[in-house]
């Protein structure tokens, strides 16, 4: 284990995302990943870096910018950190936001997930299914005779 | 953007209110197949719960037409904020389509018992043939017969949700005085995952108002007297939907120095509230438990007082966003937006309401299913193929 003297808040960890890029970031920062808290359990040498296998260093970068935002929350208001957790995920594209998605799902970051899933859902809140599945990639695998059998099952739906 | 793991779809689509989803369905087969599982029509319940979303206003009414009395199921989305701009009834509401094809329920005369988790509790006028239905998923379960100890009278019901057993129960209650002046009492639960109704023991209490039983936190509460046909002393009785007990509880010290006053429990953003509605003084109180169960926490929120014409009839429907406002309904006729910092209300504007005889209530959407004859249990760690019948949700 590490040196005993430095209090825990002092300690660095180092993450090295899927491209070999590397990141010294405090440890209440990389914390805030539960996947990142259980590796450092197992972890011997807290020194050697800590692999983020599927995560590039470009979205790496993105989710400790996040997690040192909300390391700090007390010198924000709940309503100075909503404020800000808006701003940054609206300036995130479609492609980021896909692999935020992914990260903070793999990474265990529960108020990024949430933060990102809702951003997506009001994406696509009240969107037409051909936008949808053009939106996510998706191809319709339904007959033109049973897509037009689940809309009669609910043709209110489809109003706007 | 490329295709995302199932679990991640999952997290985002509970964030879609119902008729996203509906929507959704057609997307694809996976698709259909996900937002159809008792998984996620859990899961998309909880969320919705938790963020206060999905709600609407639920409107019961009747409106006279060629001589006949209709009363009809509208609903149309509730706001944070008061109802601004035109109204369309058309455009804005939907009619819930009851009674669903296969419902032997007639339009005209439509009992509402109350709403949970998206579900509905109706009955007929004479309050026999009982309906669960889910406007959203035009699902619904008639309940079985009951055995009717006596017939012709009173029944008093309540409907919610027991989370210890992921079942939707039905309270009938009976309350009335015999032949020789007796008390004749009866009691019955119907559980929806057995489908069958059991006599319990019965609520030693008297309702005094049939308000439907107002849910909050798996408990209905109505307002009551512990003395027998007694309208001095009311009280709060109380029937948890898990364990099926009873329990008792105080009102607020309102002013008793006033005759002839109704009271109207209600749910204002999961706080117990009561109206004092002094009937031929023009004035009305509305209190709130700030503290569930603590006496000392309840808190007049509104006063009304002076008011045009000599009745009064005041009830709390819901609360706006922020905490500030309370919907009131007044006098069975008109929605109000009650600010109880300023104590002042505004109306909430709906235009293309009917102008008399409805009641509002506060009704969140949901993706339960009802119908089928099976009623399938649903851990957390169900993973159902999905597009089945017979689930329920939560």
């Amino acid at each position: 284990m590490a040196s005993t003297s430095t209090s825990t808040l002092s300690r660095k960890l180092i993450l090295k995302s899927s491209d070999g890029e590397k990141f010294e970031v405090d440890e209440n920062v990389a914390m805030q990943s539960q996947t990142i808290k259980h590796m450092i359990e197992d972890l011997d040498d807290i020194n050697s870096p800590i692999p983020v296998s599927i995560v590039t260093g470009t979205i790496l970068s993105k989710v400790i910018e996040y997690c040192k935002k909300h390391a700090t929350e007390d010198s924000d208001s709940d309503e100075q950190l909503k404020q800000w957790d808006k701003e940054y995920a609206n300036n995130m594209d479609l492609n980021t936001l896909y692999y935020l998605l992914l990260a903070a799902n793999y990474m265990e970051i529960k108020g990024l997930l949430e933060l990102i899933t809702q951003c997506v859902a009001d994406m696509i809140k009240g969107k037409s299914p051909e936008e949808i599945r053009a939106h996510f990639n998706i191809k319709n695998d339904f007959t033109p005779q049973e897509e037009a059998n689940i809309r009669n099952e609910n043709p209110w739906a489809f109003e706007n | 953007m490329a295709s995302l793991p199932t679990d991640i779809i999952s997290e985002i689509l509970c964030r879609l209110p119902v008729k996203t989803l509906l929507r959704f369905l057609c997307v694809s087969k996976s698709w259909y197949s996900l937002i159809k599982t008792p998984k996620f029509i859990k899961l998309h319940l909880n969320q919705t719960l938790k963020s206060n979303t999905n709600r609407h206003l639920l409107l019961t009414h009747s409106t006279l037409s060629s001589g006949e009395l209709r009363r009809q199921f509208h609903f149309s989305e509730i706001k944070g904020h008061p109802f601004i701009g035109r109204f369309n009834p058309r455009k804005d509401t939907c009619p819930l389509g009851v009674p669903p094809d296969s419902c032997p329920l007639q339009p005209a005369g439509l009992q509402f018992h109350g709403s949970c988790n998206g579900v509905v509790c109706i009955s007929d006028p004479e309050k026999i043939d009982v309906v669960l239905y889910n406007p959203n998923t035009k699902t619904h379960r008639f309940l079985p017969k009951t055995e009717n100890p006596y017939p012709d009278k009173f029944s008093i019901f309540g409907f919610g949700y027991d989370s210890g057993s992921d079942d939707y129960k039905v309270l009938r209650m009976m309350q009335c005085v015999g032949p020789n002046d007796e008390i004749l009492n009866d009691a019955r639960v119907y559980s929806l995952r057995k489908n069958s109704w059991r006599k319990i023991d019965h609520m030693p209490y008297h309702v005094i108002y049939d308000d439907g039983g107002v849910l909050l936190d798996g408990v209905l509460h109505y307002v009551a007297s512990k003395v027998a046909f007694s309208r001095k002393t009311k009280s709060i009785a109380k029937f948890d939907i898990r364990t099926e007990t009873y329990s008792v509880m105080d009102g607020p010290d309102y002013d008793r120095s006033l005759q002839s006053w109704t009271m109207y429990l209600g749910n204002v953003n999961g706080c117990l509230s009561l109206s004092v509605n002094y009937d031929f003084h023009g004035r009305a109180d509305l209190w709130v438990m700030k503290e569930y169960g603590k006496k000392e926490s309840w808190m007049k929120a509104v006063c009304i007082g002076n008011h045009q014409g000599s009745l009064i009839d005041l009830r709390a429907i819901g609360c706006s966003d922020d905490g500030e406002k309370i919907l009131v309904e007044m006098d069975n006729y008109e929605l109000c937006w009650f600010d109880m910092r300023r104590q002042k209300s505004i109306r909430a504007g709906i235009e293309g309401l009917p102008k008399y005889n409805y009641r509002a209530a506060i009704y969140v959407e949901s993706l339960v299913m009802l119908d089928g004859d099976r009623v399938q249990s649903q851990g957390s760690k169900v993973v159902s193929k999905g597009g089945k019948k017979g689930a329920i949700g939560r």
